[in-house]
C-alpha cells in the first residue's frame, strides 16, 4: 500500500513543490516547512559525558579477569621467504601461555604477521614475541613508486588479483577494493594494473581527444600525493575468549556484523555462535572495517589458552599495517574556451594501495563539473608496502587537488575569475553550489580582499586567496534497521548494529526518535555496536546519518501509534484524534490528556517494541550495488583558502578557511560543525604535513610515530569559518545526507590556489614542505626569465 | 653553589665547608674499607651525589616491587616489575582506563596526567619516580559522580571531543592551564595543548571549551 505525498525540496529560497509516493505505515516525510524540536538543533552528544569522565570503555580498556596480553610477530622485511621458525626460546620464557604461528611461507610488506604469543603482562608478551627466531631468506623487493612500474621491477604479487583474493583471510580490505576489477585477468607479470574496468563514482562521457583539440586553451600538468596513514588515535584492538563454543570478542571494528562473519568464516563457525561487541571506537576514519587478522588471532590464542587474550597494535604496528591513503601521480589534462567554458577533463592516474588495491583518484573528474566531455584512466602499481583501505573520502582530497589546481591553471591562462569559472561550469548538477560560492565568496572577501594578479604585493611575505569545489554522493545502506522499545515506566532503547567511532551516531539516532515520540535526545538509550542487534552498517562512505535515522524515525513512529491505540481505548476516544505532545503527553481533541508516563504504564506488557528499515530513497537510486545505494543528488560544498607565503624560506601558513556545505537537513549543527572542523583539519594535514617516507635500501617505514609522522597539532590551526546549507530532497523521511568525507576533499586545493595567488607559483607535490615550495618559486622564476627573454627576442624582431 | 653538583671533584677542593660537612674523602672514611664503600666507589662516577641523596637507593627489578601512588587523593600500593610506566600501571593495574596510551613515546600528550598539578605525559614517567607525588587523572576532575567540573561541562557544551581518544589528555592539559593562569589567551591555550595530538580535528572546539569555562567568550576562536 502506498500514498502520495507532497514535499517541498530546495535550498534557501529556491523551493519547490515535488510529489513522492511513500508506504502508507511511514510517517508524513520531514521538508523543507517541517518545524522541528530537537533535530536540527545543537544538541550536545548524548555520550559526551561518558568521553569527559574516562567512563567511556574502548577496547584497548577492557580488561577481563584472567586475560592475557597477545602480541603479533611481524616481518621486519618488505618480501621474504619463510624458512623456518623456533619458538622454543619464547616459550621458556617467564608468564608464556601459548605462541601461533601462522601458516605464511612468504611475507610480502614489512608488518605482515608471522606469529602471535600470549602471556600474564604486555611486558613478558612483547619480551617473548622478540625471543621468537624466524629465518627469513629476504628477497628482492619495492617500496619506490616510480621503480615499482619499472617492466625490471620484482613483481610484488604473482598472479595479481588472484593472490590479492587468495590473501582475504590474512589482510582485510583487499577483498572489497579487488572487487572493483571486473575479471580475474590473465597471470600478472608486473606490478602495473588497469585501467579499472569501472569506477564507483562514474564512467567516461562525451569525446575528449576532439574536445581537447578545437579548445583555445589547454592544460597538462602532473600532480603526486604521498601515503598518508589513517592514524586512529586507538590502534586496532580486540579482546576475544570462548565461552561453552562461542567466541565472545570485543573488537574495534567499527562493523560488529562483519566482524562476526568474518569470524565465523574464519573458524567454520556459524553466525549463532560468534558475539562481536564494542561500546566506543578511537577513530577510524575509514580503517577499521576489518577484525582480520588481529581479532582472528586473539580468538587462536583464547582458544589454545582457554583464556581471554586482549591483541592492541603498537603504534608502530597501526603505522605498517593499520590502513592509509594510496600515493598517486595523477596525469590531467583540462581544456577550455574563451568564454569561459570548461571543454574536456581527462585523468591518467597511477597509484600505489601498496600490496593491495583500490588507488583511483578518478571521482572528482566524473562528479564535479557538469562537462560533457570527460575521461579517466584508474592504474593500480603494487609495491612491498601495506595495503592501504578507505580513507575519508578514498581518492578525492588527491583526485580534488589535481583536478581543482588545473582549473585554476586554465582559469590563469584564460584570464577568468576562478569563483566566476565555477559559477559557469559545476553548478547545473548542484545548482546550489552556486549559492555556496556566493557565501564563501562574501564570507572570504574575494571581491574586496583578493588581487586577481598573483604576486602582487611587494616584499617576501605574500598573502593570497584561493577557492575549490568538493563533491560526494548519496550514500546510504538499504536494508538497515533499528530497533525501538518503550518500556511501562517509559524509557527507551534503541537498539542497532552500527557503531560509534566519533561521528554522532548516538546523538543523531537519539534526535531522530525523540523529535516522534516528543520526549529529549538524552532519554532515548541508544545501544550499538553489538552483533545481535538489529543490522546498520558501519559508519563509513559518508552514510551513516541518512542510513540509520530514517529507519530510527520509522520505528519511533510505530511505537508511537501503539501507545496511541492503548491511550485511545482509556481514555475512550478514537486513536485519531490523539497526538503526542513535546514531553510525551498524549492529548485528544477533546482535551483529554495522559502523562508520557500513564500511556506506557498502560502497555499490557512489560514493554512494546518495533523496527524500523531503511528503504531505497523515494525517488530510487541512481546506482545500487549490494549493500550500498547513492541517491539521485550530489553533495556539492566549496571551500575557500587564506595563506601567508614567506618568499625567503618557503614556508606556508594557511590563515583562514571559509567552508560552505550542505549535507542534505543538518541534523545537528554543533556536531555537524565539529565533522567540518575535522576534515578541513585532517585535509590540512594531509597536505601541509602527513608523508610515509620508505627507506628504498631497507624496505621499511622510516617515521612510524607522531614524532616523525607529523600531523597536524593545535598550533597549526586557521580560523575556520564554516556555513551550512540545508538543502532538502524530500527523499527519505528525515532528509539528512551526509558529512564525514565532503568535508575533507576541497581544502588542499584550496590552500594550492591561494599559494598560487599570493606567490605566482604552482605547488604540484604534496605535502607543501618549504623546500617544494621553494622549487615552485624557481619554477616561477624561471618561466618569467623565460618570458622576459622571448618578448625582448619579439621587440628586436 | 653550582659548581657543587656539576664538579664535585673541583666542590670538593675548593670548598671546605660543604652544607652536609661530608666529602669525597670523608665519606670513603666514614663507609670504612669494606666492600659497600669500594664497590660504590668503583661503580659510580658520581659518588659525592651522596651529599645530596645520603642512601642509595637500592637495584629494583626484573622482579615486581611495591609501588605506593597517591591518584585523586587515594592511595594504592601494587606489585608491579619496576620498568613499567606510570601510564601502565594507571590502566593495567588501577583500573583507571581514562588515561590513554596512544604513541607510548610521549609524543602525542594522549597520556597526560597532573604530577603534583604540573602536566606530565605518564607514557615517560616509571610508576616508581611517581611515588610520593600527588597524581590526579581524568577520573580525579568530576567532584563525585554528579558535579562535572566546569571544564568539562564545557567540553560537552562546545563538542569539544569527537571519537574521545585524546580528551583525557586534553582535559588534563587545559586543567593545568586554568590552575595556573585564570582567564588565558587564545595563543596560551594553543601553547597549553600544543602537545596533544587530536586525529579527528576537534581543535578549534577545545579552545572554544577553554574559552568558555575561563569566563571567556568562546567565539573568540572564530576571529
Amino acid at each position: 500500500m502506498a500514498r502520495k505525498v507532497t514535499l517541498r525540496v530546495g535550498y534557501q529560497n529556491n523551493l519547490s513543490s515535488e510529489t513522492r509516493t511513500i508506504p502508507d505505515d511511514e510517517p508524513l516525510p520531514w521538508d523543507a516547512t517541517t518545524e522541528l524540536r530537537v533535530v536540527g538543533k545543537p544538541v550536545p552528544r548524548v555520550d559526551a559525558r561518558a568521553k569527559v569522565t574516562g567512563q567511556a570503555k574502548y577496547t584497548h580498556d577492557v580488561k577481563l579477569p584472567g586475560m592475557l596480553y597477545g602480541v603479533i610477530v611481524r616481518s621486519p622485511y618488505a618480501a621474504a621467504g619463510i624458512q623456518s621458525i623456533d619458538i622454543a626460546a619464547a616459550e621458556d620464557l617467564p608468564g608464556v601461555r601459548a605462541v601461533y604461528v601462522l601458516d605464511r611461507r612468504r611475507v610480502r610488506f614489512q608488518g605482515h604477521e608471522v606469529a602471535a604469543i600470549a602471556a600474564d603482562t604486555p611486558e613478558q608478551a612483547e619480551d617473548a614475541a622478540r625471543a621468537i627466531e624466524v629465518a627469513y631468506a629476504p628477497g628482492p623487493f619495492v617500496v619506490d613508486f616510480e621503480m615499482a612500474m619499472r617492466a625490471d621491477a620484482p613483481v610484488v604479487m604473482e598472479g595479481g588479483r588472484a593472490a590479492a583474493g587468495g590473501r582475504v583471510r590474512v589482510q582485510g580490505g583487499i577483498r572489497l577494493v579487488a572487487a572493483a576489477w571486473a575479471d580475474d585477468g590473465p597471470k600478472q607479470n608486473s606490478n602495473v594494473f588497469g585501467p579499472a574496468k569501472r569506477s564507483l563514482f562514474g564512467s567516461n562521457r562525451g569525446d575528449v581527444p576532439h574536445a581537447v583539440q578545437i579548445a583555445d586553451e589547454v592544460i597538462e600538468q602532473e600532480f603526486r600525493t604521498p601515503v598518508q596513514t589513517h592514524s586512529c588515535l586507538e590502534t586496532h584492538a580486540a579482546v576475544a575468549y570462548w565461552e561453552a563454543g562461542r567466541l565472545i570478542v570485543h573488537c574495534g571494528a567499527k562493523s560488529v556484523t562483519k566482524a562476526r562473519a568474518e569470524l565465523a568464516d574464519y573458524f567454520g563457525l556459524s553466525h549463532t555462535q560468534v558475539h562481536v561487541v564494542n561500546t566506543f571506537i578511537g577513530g577510524h576514519f575509514g580503517t577499521k572495517s576489518s577484525s582480520l587478522p588481529y581479532a582472528a588471532l586473539a580468538a587462536r590464542l583464547a582458544k589454545q589458552t582457554g583464556r581471554p587474550v586482549k591483541i592492541a597494535l603498537s603504534r608502530k604496528d597501526e603505522h605498517l599495517v593499520g590502513g592509509n591513503r594510496p600515493q598517486n601521480r595523477m596525469q590531467v589534462r583540462v581544456a577550455g574556451m574563451r568564454d569561459g567554458t570548461l571543454a574536456a577533463v581527462e585523468l591518467t592516474n597511477y597509484g600505489s594501495a601498496g600490496a593491495g588495491f583500490g588507488a583511483g583518484a578518478s571521482g572528482p573528474f566524473f562528479s564535479i563539473y557538469d562537462c560533457v566531455h570527460v575521461r579517466a584512466a584508474d592504474y593500480d602499481v603494487l609495491m612491498n608496502t601495506g595495503p592501504s583501505c578507505a580513507f575519508r573520502a578514498p581518492g578525492h582530497p588527491q583526485g580534488a587537488f589535481a583536478l581543482e589546481v588545473a582549473i585554476d591553471m586554465l582559469c590563469a591562462r584564460l584570464g577568468y575569475d576562478p569563483v566566476e569559472f565555477r559559477l559557469r561550469n559545476s553548478c547545473e548538477r548542484t545548482p546550489w553550489r552556486a549559492e555556496e560560492l556566493r557565501i564563501g565568496a562574501e564570507r572570504m572577501g574575494w571581491h574586496d580582499r583578493r588581487d586577481p594578479m598573483p604576486a602582487a604585493q611587494d616584499g617576501p611575505i605574500k598573502r593570497g586567496i584561493g577557492v575549490a569545489n568538493s563533491v560526494w554522493y548519496s550514500v546510504y545502506s538499504p536494508g538497515a534497521q533499528v530497533e525501538v522499545q518503550v518500556n511501562k515506566d517509559g524509557s527507551v532503547i534503541a537498539l542497532t548494529s552500527t557503531s560509534a567511532p566519533g561521528a554522532g551516531s548516538r546523538t543523531v539516532i537519539a534526535q531522530a526518535i525523540a523529535e516522534e515520540l516528543g520526549l529529549e535526545p538524552h532519554q532515548i538509550d541508544v545501544r550499538l555496536s553489538d552483533s545481535d542487534y538489529p543490522y546498520s552498517p558501519a559508519p563509513g562512505g559518508s552514510r551513516l546519518t541518512s542510513t540509520v535515522t530514517p529507519p530510527a524515525r520509522q520505528a519511533a513512529y510505530r511505537v508511537k501509534q501503539r501507545l496511541l491505540s492503548y491511550a485511545a481505548r482509556k481514555l475512550e476516544v478514537g486513536p485519531d484524534t490523539l497526538s503526542l505532545q513535546p514531553g510525551g503527553m498524549v492529548v485528544s481533541q477533546s482535551g483529554k490528556r495522559l502523562t508520557w508516563a500513564e500511556t506506557c504504564g498502560l502497555l499490557p506488557g512489560g514493554k512494546t517494541v518495533a523496527l524500523g528499515e531503511r528503504a531505497e530513497d523515494y525517488s530510487g537510486p541512481s546506482v545500487s550495488f549490494s549493500r550500498i545505494s547513492m541517491g539521485q543528488d550530489l553533495i556539492a560544498g566549496v571551500q575557500f583558502a587564506e595563506v601567508t607565503v614567506d618568499e625567503r624560506i618557503g614556508q606556508v601558513r594557511v590563515d583562514k578557511i571559509v567552508a560552505v556545505q550542505d549535507c542534505g537537513r543538518v541534523f545537528n549543527p554543533l556536531l555537524a560543525e565539529s565533522q567540518l572542523q575535522g576534515g578541513i583539519i585532517n585535509a590540512l594535514s594531509f597536505g601541509l604535513f602527513e608523508e610515509r617516507v620508505m627507506d628504498g635500501l631497507e624496505g621499511r617505514m622510516l617515521n612510524p610515530d607522531f614524532l616523525f609522522y607529523k600531523i597536524a597539532g593545535p598550533r597549526e590551526m586557521p580560523q575556520l569559518d564554516t556555513v551550512f546549507l540545508n538543502v532538502y530532497h524530500g527523499q527519505t523521511n528525515t532528509d539528512a545526507r551526509n558529512l564525514g568525507e565532503p568535508a575533507k576533499v576541497a581544502t588542499i586545493a584550496a590552500v594550492v590556489n591561494a599559494i598560487y595567488n599570493a606567490t605566482g607559483a604552482w605547488v604540484t607535490q604534496l605535502p607543501i614542505t618549504p623546500g617544494r615550495v621553494l622549487a615552485a618559486l624557481a619554477e616561477r622564476d624561471r618561466a618569467l626569465e623565460a618570458n622576459v627573454r622571448a618578448s625582448k627576442a619579439r621587440a628586436r624582431a | 653553589m653550582k659548581g657543587k653538583k656539576t664538579d664535585p671533584a673541583a666542590s670538593a677542593a675548593h670548598n671546605p665547608d660543604l652544607s652536609s660537612g661530608l666529602t669525597r674523602r670523608s665519606f670513603l672514611k666514614g663507609a670504612g674499607v669494606g666492600t659497600a664503600g669500594l664497590s660504590a666507589l668503583h661503580f659510580s662516577p658520581l659518588v659525592t651525589q651522596v651529599e645530596d641523596r645520603p642512601e642509595i637507593p637500592p637495584l629494583l627489578g626484573p622482579s615486581p616491587v611495591p609501588v605506593r601512588l597517591e591518584v585523586n587523593g587515594r592511595t594504592y600500593t601494587v606489585n608491579v616489575e619496576p620498568r613499567l610506566t606510570l601510564a601502565d600501571v594507571l590502566r593495567d593495574h588501577l583500573d583507571l582506563t581514562g588515561t590513554k596510551v596512544i604513541c607510548d613515546r610521549g609524543a602525542c600528550g594522549g597520556c597526560t596526567v597532573l604530577l603534583d598539578n604540573e602536566p606530565v605525559v605518564s607514557c615517560m614517567q616509571l610508576a616508581i619516580a611517581a611515588q610520593g607525588k600527588s597524581i590526579r587523572t581524568v577520573e580525579g576532575l568530576a567532584q563525585g559522580a554528579e558535579q562535572l567540573d566546569p571544564l568539562q561541562e564545557a567540553f560537552i557544551t562546545h563538542d569539544a571531543l569527537q571519537c574521545g581518544f585524546c580528551t583525557p589528555g586534553m582535559l588534563m592539559s587545559c586543567r593545568a592551564l586554568l590552575d595556573r593562569t585564570r582567564q588565558p589567551t587564545l595563543d596560551e591555550i594553543k601553547t597549553a595543548v600544543s602537545g596533544n595530538l587530536c586525529r579527528c580535528g576537534t581543535y578549534p572546539h577545545v579552545f572554544a571549551a577553554v574559552l568558555a569555562a575561563s569566563g571567556q567568550e568562546p567565539n573568540l576562536v572564530k576571529e
